[in-house]
C-alpha cells in the first residue's frame, strides 16, 4: 500500500495529535493487580474443580477418561471419549460439542482430515432487543460484496427461523499448529460440509509468506507462498494440534429485512489433544494418475496443479451392469477467483433471479484506488446445479480410446461456505452421472463395443476446470463461462454387477408374472427404512396420455391389510416426460416408516393394458417392474413398461398401426414387513373400457 | 505464585510498556471516552495475560493485542449502558476526550466524528503504521474492506475539514 497517494490526509498532524494519548500508570497498575488477583482466585477454584473431576471420573465408571490437564491450558479440561473423539465443554454461551476425528491421512506433502463436530452450534433466539446494538448498516451500504454476502448468508439462515434477533455460537475449526508451537499456515485449507455433516480439511504443508499487496491490487501468485524449506514435508509422521475457536455471531435484522447488524467475534479457543499421523506410503503407491491420489476405494484427492484447484472426489456409487454405468459422487474443492477486468471479457447478460446468492469479491484495477469490485456469485436454491460454479469439475467419462461416453448428469448442489474474501470458496456438490454404454450412445467408439457386456470396464473421468466470471453493472448481471481440460484423468475400473444399475441398491429377488398379477420381492440392504417414496413411470410405444389421464391415487396406511381398503384418494396427475412422448411419470406415493407406523403404500391408477389389433389379435406385452432406493433417500419406484413384443414385420411399410388398448386399473403396493424388507406387488384389472382407437407409430 | 505465572505476568507487563499507549489510542478512538478507554486498555492486557499461552505467534504481538482491544471495545459497546449513553450524543463528547495531557486537535476531532468503521482503519494505518492485511486481521474484516474504509475515511475527513470541522 503506497502511502504517497494519500497525501490529502493530514497524517503527520493526526499522529502528532494522537501522541498525547497514553495509557495511564494507574491503568497499568490496575491491570497488573487484576492478573495477580485472578491467579489467586483461579488456584482456589482449581482445587474445587479437581475434586469435582475426580468425582466425575468415579461416577463415569471409567468409561470416560479424563485427560491430564495441560499445564499450558489451566482453564480447560478435555473429556476424551476415545482416541479420536473429545468433548469440548460448554462455555461462553456455546453448547458442549463433540469433536470426532474420523480420518487423517498424510502423504508427506498434504494432510486430509475428516472430522465431525456435533452439537457445536447453537443459536439463541428471542434475545432481548436491548442486548443487541442498533443496526449498523443498511445492507446496501456495506463495504463490499463480500460483506454483503456474509450478511445475506446469515440473513438467509436466520430468516428461515423468522426471528429478528439472534446470537449464535459456533465452534469453528481453525488451522492446526504443531506441538512445538510453530504454526502451519495452510493457504489452501478448506472446510466443506457434506450431506452427512462430515467436514474435510485439507492442509497443504507450506508456509504462508506475509505477502505485500502492491498498489492495492490483489495479486495472487501461489508460488509466492512457498518457502524454500519446509520442515513438515516428507516426514515419517507429523503431530498436529488443532484449535477450535468459538465464534460468536450476533445479528439483528430490522423489520423491513434490509437493515441489520452483524458482528462476528472470536472468543474462547479450545485445544484438541495432539494427534500424530503416520505417513501412509500406501497412498503414494495408490497414486492412480498424475495429480490424483486414491485415498480409499471410493475416494480420490485431486492435487492442485497449474490450472486446477485442489478437490476431493468421493464416489457414493460406482456400478456397471454391462450396458449402463451409474455413479453418484460428491466433489468438494476450492473455487478460485481470478483477477479480471471488464475489458478482458465480453460478458453475456444474465437474468437476475430471486435465488439466493453468495457473493465474493474480485478486485481489478480502476480509479484512484486502483481497484474495482466485481461480484462472483455462487447461486443456490432450487435450481442449484445450473447456477453453481466450481473450479474443479468432473468431465464426462471417456473410454480407453478417449472416446467420450454420452450420458446425462444431474447436479445437486449442497452449497458452500464463504470463508475467504478473495481467493477461496470451498464448496461441495453431488453429482449423479448416468451413462449408457449402448451402441448409439458411444461417440466414436469402435464397432465391437468393448464396453458392452464385459466383466469389467475401465473408463476415464477427466478433470476439467470451469471458469465462470460474473460482473454486475448497472443492476444487470453478466457472466462468462469457460471450461478447460486439466489433463488429469481419473481411471475408474468397474466390475460388472448383475443388478441393473439403473435400479441399483435395492435388489429384486425375483419377479413372478402371473395372470393378472405380479409380485416383486425387494430386499433392502438397509437395517432401517426411514422413508419410501414411490414413483411410477409408465412407458410404452403404445401408451397415450389419455390412458393415464385419470390420475394416480395414493394410499398410506399403517398395515398392509388395510392398504387396499384405504379411502384416502388424492389423484396425482401424471407428468408427461418431455423427452419421451410415450412416457409418463407420477410420483410421491407415500412414505413407509416403521417408526411412524406407516407400513404400506398403495398406488392405484389406470393404465393401458394389453393392446389389441383391429383383427382381435392381442399383442404380446409384458410388464417390467423395477425398484430403486437411493443411498441417501430411499426411493423405490416401479417402471411399468409395455413393450410390443410381437413380430410386427407384417406391418412393414405402414406408418402407424391402429390398436385397441383396454384400460386396466392397476394397483401397486409396497409394504414393510417386520424384518425391514419391502414387499412390492401389483395387480391390474380391466375396467371394461377401451381407450380410444388411435394411430400409434410403430416402434 | 509460581515462577511460570510470574514470568507470564512479566511478559504481559513488558507488552504493556511497549504497546500500552497504542492500545489506549485504539480504545479511545473506538470508544471516544477517555475513562472508558482506560478501562478497555486495562481489560485488554488482562485478557492478553489470560490467554497468553494460546498466542502462537501467527501474527505479531502488536496485531494480537490490537485484535483483543477491538474485541474489548466491541464488548463494551454492546453493553446497554454504553449505548444508552452514546445515543444521547450526536457528536463526540469532546469533554470526554480532553485530559490534562491531551487536547484533541482539529484532525482528531474530525476523525472522531466519523463512524467507527472509518476511525479505526485511519488510526491503525496512519498512527500505528500498520499494513492493510494487518488491519484486516485486527478488525476481522477483509483486506478489500480495509482499503474501502480507508478510502472513504480519507474522503470524509477531507470533506469535513473543508466544511470546517467535525460533523456527525
Amino acid at each position: 500500500m503506497k502511502k504517497g497517494r494519500h497525501d490529502s490526509f493530514p497524517a503527520e498532524l493526526f499522529r502528532a495529535e494522537m501522541d498525547g494519548v497514553r495509557m495511564s500508570a494507574d491503568a497499568k497498575m490496575r491491570a497488573l493487580s487484576r492478573m495477580k488477583g485472578e491467579r489467586a482466585m483461579f488456584r482456589r477454584t482449581g482445587y474445587a474443580l479437581v475434586a469435582a473431576m475426580l468425582l466425575l471420573m468415579l461416577t463415569a465408571g471409567g468409561t470416560l477418561a479424563l485427560q491430564n490437564r495441560d499445564a499450558d491450558q489451566p482453564d480447560e479440561d478435555r473429556l476424551v471419549l476415545s482416541d479420536t473423539s473429545v468433548v469440548i465443554p460448554a462455555q461462553n454461551g456455546a453448547d458442549a460439542a463433540v469433536f470426532t476425528l474420523t480420518d487423517a491421512l498424510y502423504d508427506g506433502e498434504s494432510i486430509l482430515i475428516a472430522y465431525k463436530l456435533e452439537n457445536g452450534t447453537q443459536l439463541k433466539y428471542d434475545v432481548p432487543e436491548d442486548m443487541l446494538p442498533e443496526p449498523m448498516f443498511p445492507l446496501e451500504g456495506l463495504e463490499s460484496g463480500y460483506d454483503q454476502a456474509r450478511y445475506r448468508y446469515m440473513s438467509d439462515r436466520l430468516a428461515l427461523l423468522e426471528k429478528n434477533n439472534a446470537v449464535g455460537y459456533n465452534w469453528l475449526q481453525i488451522p492446526p499448529g504443531t506441538v512445538d508451537g510453530t504454526s502451519i499456515s495452510s493457504w489452501y485449507d478448506w472446510d466443506a460440509m457434506t450431506v452427512d455433516d462430515m467436514h474435510y480439511l485439507w492442509i497443504r504443508l507450506r508456509h504462508e509468506i506475509n505477502r505485500e499487496y502492491a498498489n492495492g491490487l490483489l495479486e495472487v501468485n501461489p508460488d509466492e507462498q512457498i518457502p524454500q524449506e519446509n520442515i513438515w514435508l516428507n516426514r515419517d509422521e507429523i503431530t498436529l494440534q488443532f484449535s477450535l475457536c468459538l465464534e460468536e455471531t450476533a445479528l439483528a435484522i430490522a423489520s423491513d429485512g434490509q437493515e441489520m447488524w452483524f458482528d462476528n467475534l472470536t472468543g474462547a479457543s479450545f485445544e484438541l489433544p495432539p494427534i500424530t499421523i503416520a505417513r501412509t506410503d500406501e497412498i503414494q503407491k495408490r497414486t492412480v494418475a498424475e495429480g490424483v491420489i486414491q485415498m480409499d476405494e471410493m475416494t480420490y484427492m485431486i492435487r492442485e496443479n497449474e490450472t486446477c484447484a485442489p478437490a476431493v472426489l468421493r464416489f457414493d456409487k460406482l456400478a456397471y451392469d454391462g450396458s449402463n454405468i451409474d455413479m453418484d459422487y460428491y466433489i468438494a474443492g476450492v473455487v478460485r477467483m481470478p483477477v479480471i477486468t471488464a475489458e478482458d471479457v465480453l460478458f453475456e447478460r444474465m437474468h437476475k433471479t430471486e435465488a439466493w446468492y453468495l457473493q465474493a469479491v474480485l478486485e481489478g484495477r480502476m480509479g484512484d484506488m486502483d481497484y474495482r469490485v466485481y461480484s462472483l456469485m455462487l447461486r443456490t436454491g432450487k435450481s442449484t446445479g445450473k447456477g453453481s460454479r466450481f473450479d474443479v469439475d468432473p468431465g464426462d467419462l471417456r473410454d480407453e480410446n478417449g472416446n467420450q461416453l454420452s450420458g446425462y448428469m444431474d447436479y445437486d448442489g449442497i452449497g458452500g461456505t464463504l470463508f475467504n474474501p478473495v481467493t477461496n470458496m470451498p464448496c461441495g456438490y453431488s453429482y449423479h452421472l448416468k451413462l449408457r454404454v449402448s451402441n448409439s450412445q458411444v461417440i466414436g467408439a469402435v464397432p465391437d463395443q468393448p464396453l458392452i457386456d464385459q466383466e469389467s470396464v475401465t473408463v476415464y473421468l477427466p478433470v476439467t476446470v470451469r471458469t465462470v466470471t460474473y460482473a454486475e453493472q448497472e443492476g444487470a448481471m453478466y457472466r462468462r463461462e469457460r471450461t478447460d481440460e486439466t489433463g488429469v484423468y481419473l481411471p475408474l475400473t468397474l466390475s460388472r454387477d448383475k443388478t441393473d444399475v439403473t435400479d441399483a441398491n435395492w435388489y429384486v429377488d425375483y419377479i413372478e408374472n402371473a395372470d393378472g398379477g405380479l409380485t416383486a420381492y425387494v430386499k433392502t440392504e438397509k437395517d432401517n427404512v426411514f422413508g419410501l417414496y414411490a414413483f411410477v413411470y409408465v412407458r410404452s410405444p403404445l401408451t397415450h396420455p389419455d390412458a393415464v389421464s385419470e390420475g394416480i391415487w395414493v394410499y398410506c396406511t399403517d398395515s398392509p391389510e388395510r392398504a387396499y381398503n384405504a379411502v384416502s384418494d388424492i389423484p396425482v396427475k401424471p407428468l408427461r416426460d418431455a423427452e419421451d412422448p410415450y412416457g409418463f411419470l407420477a410420483c410421491a406415493a407415500g412414505f413407509l416408516n416403521a417408526k411412524t407406523g406407516v407400513r404400506s403404500v398403495l398406488l392405484r391408477f389406470v393404465a393401458p393394458g394389453i393392446p389389441v389389433l383391429p383383427d382381435g389379435t392381442e399383442l404380446d406385452a409384458y410388464l417390467d417392474v423395477r425398484c430403486l432406493v437411493s443411498e441417501t433417500a430411499p426411493q423405490p419406484y416401479w417402471v411399468y413398461t409395455w413393450k410390443a413384443n410381437a413380430d410386427l414385420s407384417r406391418f412393414d411399410g405402414m406408418d402407424a398401426l391402429k390398436v385397441h388398448v383396454p384400460l386396466m386399473e392397476t394397483k401397486v403396493y409396497a409394504t414393510l414387513d417386520e424384518q425391514g424388507n419391502v414387499l412390492v406387488g401389483a395387480e391390474y384389472t380391466p375396467i371394461g373400457r377401451d381407450r380410444p382407437t388411435l394411430p400409434v407409430p410403430l416402434p | 505464585m509460581t515462577g511460570r505465572d510470574g514470568g507470564k505476568r512479566a511478559q504481559v507487563g513488558a507488552l504493556m510498556e511497549l504497546y500500552g499507549d497504542q492500545v489506549m489510542r485504539l480504545c479511545l478512538v473506538s470508544l471516544r471516552d477517555w475513562h472508558l478507554a482506560q478501562d478497555a486498555c486495562q481489560e485488554t492486557f488482562f485478557r492478553a495475560w489470560k490467554h497468553y499461552d494460546r498466542f502462537r505467534f501467527e501474527s505479531s504481538e502488536k496485531t494480537w493485542l490490537m485484535r483483543i482491544a477491538v474485541n474489548v471495545c466491541r464488548d463494551m459497546q454492546k453493553a446497554r449502558w454504553y449505548r444508552q449513553g452514546r445515543d444521547a450524543l450526536p457528536l463526540p463528547d469532546t469533554a470526554a476526550l480532553v485530559q490534562e495531557d491531551f487536547l484533541p486537535g482539529p484532525v482528531t476531532e474530525v476523525v472522531m466524528s466519523l463512524p467507527e468503521k472509518y476511525r479505526l482503519p485511519l488510526l491503525l494505518f496512519y498512527v500505528h503504521g500498520m499494513k492493510g492485511h494487518e488491519i484486516a486481521r485486527v478488525l476481522g474484516i477483509s483486506y478489500p474492506a480495509v482499503l474501502t474504509r480507508l478510502k472513504r475515511g480519507r474522503e470524509l475527513t477531507r470533506q469535513r475539514m473543508e466544511e470546517g470541522g467535525a460533523k456527525e
